[in-house]
């Protein structure tokens, strides 16, 4: 029971810290929306007309929007909690580290996923996949979005369940942000594949059936979150 | 004649009974021609990288749990390989497709895993050459156990992301009997030498770190 | 009540022997001293004893319990003030406490912080970011965050480096309040003065090896600091 409330406080803390400032939360909302618009114009002279090119489009740029955004928003989670040594202040509480690890998976997964429902409206509106999307999709189309933020929200689990044990081992060293990069996305491609193809059967057809890589997403974050959550400690204490 | 003297022999033996298997033994296959024959490297090469990445996880799982220092040594030992055989799968693999498909690389699903797998176990290294002592063999453990986790999701996730255009695993039952000897042989051969090469790094591994005590203690002295 | 012992406590970092066989008790009520020179590895030994590094070879218990093999357990009973902060510097004393006090699970925790803050002297600015605090008020904080759940043993790595005099005086009087308190504290420094006022024991560390000194009853501070430069020397 403890333990379950020193979870809650942990990521009220996190969520306090990385709002205060509400700079993290518009820092990183510039940054997706701005890799949007990069991939918007970079894909300019060849952009597709055909619907179902475009929401294929659209799904590889929000993933690769998210994934990057995931990266600095954990890099500057721990770099908050190695600074000034707090983390040692939350190791003196004898908190159990895989804990710490939870509450650092849910606090990371509700920031991300609430940046994904603010972007994602913005991000298909910039890439024109709304106007062209088909009957069926469109007739349901709030439901769809939900049912993509959604899918988002899982792939973030998955992400967020590798990317904190591994932002443990890479921030350790000073100033090697691009660490962090290098050492999880080769770890993450599965969660972008999944993803990518959620995203497109959403916005094609506007639902999963017969889409079996909604399962990889959650296998992924199952095999992920026990093992990270048994091996933190040794990220932690050592 | 030390215990890995006699392994590299035994090694150098098998890779030259390995050679004449291949080149001389097993029949030239119709359609590629002496081309196909790197075939017998390539996939041994490939199953040698799944044991020696497996190995690592072992043994980074032996060095949470036990924290004696050779194991870690082992572990790197063994990546280390697992990349270089890593590495000759993606360089005989264009060699292969520029001849069967006629393009040096076309995305197909094993290869792609095989990259992405490369991608992952270079990252090992990196983080390694980062870390300082202190936590450089706690924290490439770790990684170590999580990479090899995703070794399975990896490879059944390209495989179902493409159409498979690698030549299925069914012509191994297709294969004349010459070339399942010469496939077999081949790989035993890889796998010794990926024994040899194992013991090999371990020593150096070891020695490297004995050399450091020692010069330490001449520099405490003076 | 012994609150602490150790039981030679090595230390190597890569090949350097930092600590080599320090054995060490503390009782409720006394506080130790430990004096050493930069590099003596005071910090390390206090980063040890925190648990927060785990000692090559050695064995410690705090309050009977091993603290090796049980560093979440014997954590509630410990009160550390390090070089770092180990708090949050964009949040208010009163948020860090907060936050800490209810990890640890401190009851009645309004009321605390507020006699903490009191006790400190730091309530004008309870609300202002401790990123902002001198060294001196930084170092308050520090205590207070150290005092939070009311630990039995208290660890002090160099607690007044770096600051003014009248800073030095309140962090002393709040030692010496503790100690009244029952408490069991260790300070490590390297001003003989200050640590002969604080404490009850002497102790050198030199060599990474703890060498017993005296009882305050049974030494002068003038022979403190001569002793002291003469191991020094050596």
């Amino acid at each position: 029971m403890k333990g379950f409330r020193q979870i809650i406080w942990l990521i009220r803390k996190d969520l306090a810290l990385q709002f205060r400032t509400k700079d993290t939360l518009i820092l990183i909302f510039v940054f997706s929306i701005l890799v949007v618009l990069i991939f918007s114009f970079a894909f300019g002279p060849i952009f597709p007309d055909d619907p179902e090119d475009r929401a294929k489009l659209a799904a590889s740029v929000l993933w690769t929007a998210f994934s990057f955004a995931g990266i600095i928003t954990l890099n500057r989670s721990f770099d908050l909690e190695r600074a000034n040594g707090a983390i040692q202040g939350v190791r003196l509480t004898g908190v159990d580290p895989s804990n710490f690890y939870l509450s650092k998976v849910i606090s990371t997964l509700v920031f991300l996923t609430m940046l994904e429902l603010i972007v994602t409206p913005i991000a298909l509106q910039f890439l024109e996949v709304l106007d062209v999307l088909p009957a069926i999709v469109q007739e349901r189309l709030l439901l769809t979005l939900l049912k993509l933020i959604g899918v988002l929200a899982i792939g973030t689990l998955g992400f967020c369940a590798v990317g904190v044990i591994v932002s443990g081992i890479s921030t350790s060293t000073h100033g090697k942000e691009s660490l962090l990069s290098v050492v999880l996305l080769p770890l993450i491609f599965p969660v972008i594949m999944a993803g990518a193809k959620c995203s497109v059967s959403l916005l094609t057809t506007g639902g999963l059936e017969g889409n079996f890589w909604i399962s990889i997403l959650v296998v992924y974050s199952l095999v992920f979150l026990a093992s990270a959550y048994l091996l933190f400690e040794f990220v932690i204490e050592g | 004649m030390t215990r890995v003297q006699l392994i590299g022999i035994l090694a150098t033996l098998c890779l030259f009974m390995a050679l004449y298997f291949v080149f001389s033994y097993a029949k030239v296959e119709a359609t590629m021609l002496e081309v196909q024959k790197i075939f017998y490297f390539h996939v041994s090469s490939a199953f040698t990288v799944f044991i020696a990445f497996g190995v690592t996880c072992l043994f980074s799982i032996l060095y949470l749990i036990k924290r004696k220092d050779r194991y870690d040594m082992i572990a790197v030992a063994s990546a280390e390989l697992g990349i270089v055989f890593c590495t000759i799968v993606l360089l005989t693999g264009p060699i292969w497709a520029r001849y069967a498909w006629n393009t040096w690389w076309n995305w197909e699903a094993r290869l792609t895993s095989t990259l992405i797998l490369w991608l992952m176990y270079i990252a090992y290294f990196i983080l390694r050459s980062a870390l300082a002592e202190e936590t450089k063999r706690v924290y490439s453990a770790v990684l170590g156990i999580i990479a090899y986790l995703n070794v399975p999701i990896v490879y059944f996730s390209v495989e179902i992301w493409q159409g498979n255009l690698h030549p299925s695993t069914d012509t191994k039952m297709n294969l004349h009997p010459t070339m399942v000897k010469a496939w077999m042989i081949s790989w035993l051969a890889l796998s010794v030498l990926y024994v040899f090469l194992l013991v090999l790094r371990y020593q150096t591994e070891r020695l490297k770190s004995q050399l450091e005590t020692i010069q330490y203690q001449q520099m405490e002295k003076t | 009540m012994i609150l602490l012992q150790a039981t030679q406590i090595t230390k190597r970092f890569a090949h350097r022997m930092v600590l080599n066989g320090v054995d060490l008790d503390v009782q409720a009520g006394e506080v130790v001293a430990i004096f050493g020179p930069n590099g003596a590895g005071k910090t390390t030994l206090i980063k040890i004893l925190s648990t927060l590094v785990k000692p090559t070879s050695g064995a410690f218990q705090i309050a009977g319990i091993d603290a090796i093999a049980n560093p979440l357990r014997v954590r509630s009973s410990l009160g550390v003030v390090a070089h770092e902060p180990f708090a949050y510097l964009e949040w208010s004393p009163y948020e860090n406490l907060k936050f800490f006090g209810r990890l640890y699970g401190v009851d009645a925790l309004e009321e605390r912080i507020a006699d903490l803050l009191a006790d400190v002297e730091l309530t004008p600015f309870a609300h202002e970011p401790v990123r902002i605090f001198s060294r001196g008020m930084t170092q308050r904080f520090m205590i207070a965050k150290a005092l939070i759940h009311d630990p039995t043993l208290l660890l002090f790595d160099e607690p007044f480096s770096g600051l003014d005099v009248a800073a030095k005086q309140f962090v002393l009087k709040l030692i010496q309040q503790e100690r009244a308190r029952g408490k069991g504290l260790i300070l490590t420094t390297h001003d003989t003065e200050l640590g002969y006022h604080a404490a009850s024991r002497f102790l050198f560390l030199l060599d990474g090896q703890i060498e017993p000194v005296a009882e305050k009853a049974e030494i002068e501070l003038t022979e403190l600091s001569r002793q002291y430069e003469q191991r020094l020397k050596k």
